[in-house]
């Protein structure tokens, strides 16, 4: 189990906490700048201004209560790097050799192994000048295997890469990990990535951990708006709760539309909540007394592949997003300045944890 | 006629100046192309100092320091038991303050320009600060460390304002061939003067060629 509970102030903002299983790929998703990768090169001992814990197992990797700092040859990490850091002097063998441990005729055969299971068998001479990228990133993958590192640990690796080769390492890396009984750690600025590979994830924004679990459940139910625009939530809004009892769930007060929401609200006040756009719906007659019923002028239709976001403004001047397929839009005559009904289930507004216009909070 | 002896002598001095401004650029330049302090270009200016200031001021302040009236002439006579000024290890002394930008800057970029992402792997592959060093950063460095030393040996060659200030024109001592090269024209002896002049072109020329083909990537001056 690799523990990590970091708190740094300078050069950026760092207060994370992250656990990861054996076996276990946690994705740490964020946008630029948000810290992800001086916090995954704080855990490989790269970075040395944070205080907090580093735990690997039994084996304790920094503790700046005990003055304890195992500088990062020591620690048994494998690193792939979203820039490769090939050594460009070496041939591909030697890159993988360099991080091999033992006598150098086992150094060789650990390293050839390990390249033939990242299908590089045959490229062993090459130096990484001459490779294409997804190449160069699976010479890295090696180069951090062959190390048997009891933490894998990777920074953005697909994201220098084209579209093509990233799927086929995605799928390289799947299969990478049925025989690997190690925590590993990915950091990616993709939810889609998070999403795809990830067992966990955790969202990291301006250096905190805001929000750590399973990736659909985090996407369906942010803590905290910050978390939900990181999802990409583009229904994020904020209003009044008015009556904490009434209706099974409650009623909240959407700067002066009555909004019905099944979850419970257990107390009065501001409050934040989201709606995904594939749950705003286009109603029609046969919605005609469900409760959370809008008019709403079209402001903008954009195509996005088979469906259309479609914009409109609400009559409390919110602009609400929704997502259809084209031909529903298309058979309910949708066009930018008309005004359609919509409609929300209950049940499809979430209603956040934490109370809006407070700075981010642990989850 | 060729001076053998100051040609010798040159030699000798370009070799001496390079072999001390390899580690000492080296350890100069890393440093510095990794330093984020603000008063960096203080540092790297009057480091450069040497490219801009007259061979003869920059004579003139080392002969003072090395005079017997400075503590560093004074301390230096007082142990080996003879001046520093016109001697060959004073001139040594001017030749390694002189050459230092000519050293330095090629070993500057060299440093500048490895990827740090490249030595964090190094460090990540389980090799400490000096395997790292010496495994993967100095090789890549390797080129402008070269360039850094053939510049420096053309230089030492060529130099003639900071020799004749602080060295004199003592034979087998302090005069390098750039010396007998003008003592010879104020001797009227053009041929002499010629042959050793075309000497020295041709050295130069090749020693460049030869910086420039070690720095293909690298930068020098």
């Amino acid at each position: 189990m690799l523990t990590v509970t970091l708190h740094q102030t300078r050069p950026i903002d760092l207060e994370a906490t992250l656990q990861c299983a054996p076996g276990e790929l946690v994705a740490v998703v964020g946008p630029s700048g948000s810290g992800k990768s001086t916090l995954l090169k704080t855990i490989a001992g790269l970075l040395s201004g944070a205080t907090g814990e580093v735990r690997i197992g039994d084996t304790v990797w920094l503790d700046s209560r005990a003055g304890i700092h195992v500088p990062a040859h020591r620690r048994r990490v494998g690193f792939v790097f979203q820039s490769y850091a090939l050594f460009p002097h070496m041939t591909v063998l030697q890159n993988v050799m360099a991080a091999a441990g033992g006598e150098p005729s086992a150094r060789e055969a650990a390293a050839r192994a390990v390249l033939a299971a990242v299908n590089m068998a045959g490229l062993e001479g090459s130096r990484p000048g001459a490779l294409s990228g997804g190449q160069q990133q699976r010479v890295g993958l090696a180069r951090a295997l062959v190390r048997k590192p009891e933490v894998l640990l990777l920074d953005e690796p697909f994201s220098a890469v084209d579209q093509m080769t990233r799927e086929r390492l995605y799928e390289e890396l799947a299969e990478l990990r049925a025989n690997l009984a190690i925590p590993t750690v990915l950091v990616t600025h993709s939810i889609a990535e998070a999403q795809l590979l990830a067992d966990a994830m955790v969202v990291l924004h301006r250096g905190r951990t805001l929000q750590e679990g399973a990736p659909e459940f985090v996407y369906r139910h942010p803590v905290e708006p910050d978390v939900a625009r990181l999802m990409g939530h583009k229904n994020v809004f904020e209003g009044m709760v008015v009556d904490a009892h009434d209706h099974p769930g409650g009623l909240i007060d959407w700067n002066g539309l009555r909004l019905h929401v099944s979850a419970p609200l257990r107390r009065a006040g501001p409050v934040a909540f989201c709606v995904a756009a594939d749950d705003v719906r286009l109603a029609g007659p046969e919605l005609t007394d469900a409760p959370n019923r809008f008019d709403a002028v079209v402001d903008k239709a954009i195509p996005v592949g088979p469906s259309v976001m479609v914009y409109a403004w609400l009559p409390n001047r919110e602009r609400i997003a929704l997502s259809a397929p084209k031909h529903v839009l298309a058979r309910r005559g949708v066009a930018v300045g008309e005004t359609v009904m919509l409609s929300i289930a209950e049940s499809d507004i979430h209603v956040m944890a934490s109370a809006p216009a407070r700075s981010a909070h642990g989850a | 006629m060729m001076d053998w002896t100051a040609l010798q002598l040159s030699f000798a001095l370009a070799l001496a100046t390079s072999l001390v401004l390899l580690p000492v650029g080296i350890l100069l330049a890393r440093p510095l192309a990794r330093s984020r302090s603000r008063h960096r270009w203080l540092l790297e200016a009057a480091l450069t100092l040497p490219l801009v200031l007259p061979p003869t001021v920059l004579g003139y302040y080392l002969l003072v320091a090395m005079g017997a009236a400075s503590p560093l002439g004074a301390l230096y006579e007082r142990w080996i038991g003879h001046p520093l000024a016109f001697s060959f290890e004073g001139l040594l002394l001017a030749s390694i303050v002189f050459n230092i930008p000519f050293a330095l800057i090629p070993m500057l970029r060299a440093f500048e320009a490895v990827n740090a992402e490249v030595l964090q792997a190094a460090r990540l592959c389980g090799m400490g600060p000096w395997q790292a060093f010496l495994r993967v950063e100095l090789p890549l460095c390797w080129p402008g460390v070269m360039s850094g030393m053939v510049m420096t040996a053309a230089h030492t060659l060529g130099e003639f304002g900071v020799v004749l200030m602080v060295g004199g024109n003592i034979p087998g001592e302090t005069r390098t061939v750039a010396i007998a090269i003008y003592d010879r024209v104020q001797a009227f002896d053009m041929r002499g003067a010629g042959m050793m002049s075309a000497f020295l072109l041709v050295v130069s020329l090749l020693a460049l060629g030869l910086a420039a083909r070690q720095g293909r990537g690298a930068r020098s001056l």
